[in-house]
């Protein structure tokens, strides 16, 4: 008996010679070193571009804001900015002691490097990646580290540059989905397993004192800060406490990035 | 039909640059599911292009592969529902 979910065979060899064109784009791709994805990249950047600001043009006009909306938005930013006004004198504190630190020890150095704008989503890939405005001719390569905040002090590693293009660089995020990086919390060893959108989990030893605000450090990374501890789960009766990990800052709010060149 | 599926392919294609992925992937089924939407296999060729760090097929180009497979996989009830 006829199996009653059949292929057509006039679709197939159609399918068949799309799939064969897709390979072969493939091959000239990667004999060609990537020039028809730093071609597609370079207008996806543009493309994007145009649509944040459109979008952002859009959602600043406030017409799509109530008033009572638009009240409690400003009450929530005033607190924000009493809250990192504290943060920022408490920052300039330790700024000063691990300036004084520095030169007695030798740790990661910032080192010299480009800031870059972010030409890209963060949520579109579905590997973690986003692009940047700096590549080849900006003397970015591959294996650079993107940084944000305060480079003099090491700054949060946020990425690595893992194809640099002419002008624009693809950057694989360390909290990609999958990605695993070793670091510690408060000297405690661990390893961080990436989740997407700047979010990572970890295990850690039932015992050990973390909480939330802790950096979280990795030596894969010039001894850097690559998040903050979110929010520690302890579960009932298990050996180990689930840590939540994440970038200081949303993702969704940088506009520029700094690239470490090497 | 033809804007349809023009439609949904463009959308498809801006999807891929501002949303999250399973936008652009519900688009391609739909277009697959629809229409004999070859275009479906380029678009995911196109996502893989923009996001995928790499050459040739390392790392393994899923977007890809996952079009070719909602394609082929959708075609026999393409054809028994719509044509």
């Amino acid at each position: 008996m006829m199996s009653l979910y059949r292929h057509s065979n006039k679709n197939g060899r159609r399918l068949f010679f799309a799939v064969v064109l897709v390979i072969v784009i493939f091959l000239i791709d990667g004999v060609s070193g990537g020039n028809i994805r730093e071609a597609l990249r370079f207008g996806a950047s543009h493309a994007w571009g145009a649509g944040a600001r459109a979008g952002s043009a859009i959602t600043n006009s406030g017409f799509f804001s109530t008033r009572r909306a638009l009240e409690r938005e400003n009450q929530a930013l005033r607190n924000e900015i009493a809250r990192l006004q504290m943060r920022a004198a408490d920052h300039e504190i330790l700024k000063a002691e691990n300036a004084s630190l520095r030169e007695f020890v030798r740790l990661a150095e910032g080192g010299n490097g480009i800031t870059a704008p972010i030409v890209s989503s963060f949520r579109a890939s579905p590997y973690g990646t986003f692009l940047i405005g700096a590549g080849v001719e900006d003397g970015v390569e591959d294996g650079d580290l993107v940084v944000v905040g305060d480079v003099e002090l090491g700054g949060f590693v946020v990425g690595r540059v893992e194809d640099a293009g002419g002008g624009q660089s693809l950057v694989k995020g360390i909290f990609a989905p999958g990605e695993r990086t070793e670091a510690t919390i408060q000297g405690v060893g661990i390893t961080v397993e990436g989740r997407g959108g700047g979010q990572a989990r970890a295990d850690a030893p039932r015992d050990a004192l973390i909480q939330a605000g802790d950096p979280v450090i990795s030596t894969s990374f010039g001894v850097r800060a690559i998040g903050i501890v979110g929010r520690v789960e302890e579960g009932t009766g298990g050996a180990s406490q689930r840590v939540f990990i994440q970038l200081p800052i949303p993702l969704a709010s940088l506009e520029f990035v700094y690239v470490l060149i090497q | 039909m033809l804007y349809v599926r023009i439609s949904l392919a463009v959308a498809a294609i801006v999807s891929a640059l501002f949303f999250p992925p399973w936008v652009p992937l519900i688009l391609i089924g739909a277009l697959a599911l629809r229409f004999e939407a070859l275009e479906v296999l380029f678009i995911g060729l196109m996502i893989d292009f923009l996001w995928l760090p790499g050459a040739f097929f390392y790392p393994i180009p899923l977007f890809t592969i996952a079009a070719f497979l909602i394609l082929w996989g959708l075609e026999p009830l393409r054809r028994e529902l719509f044509v």
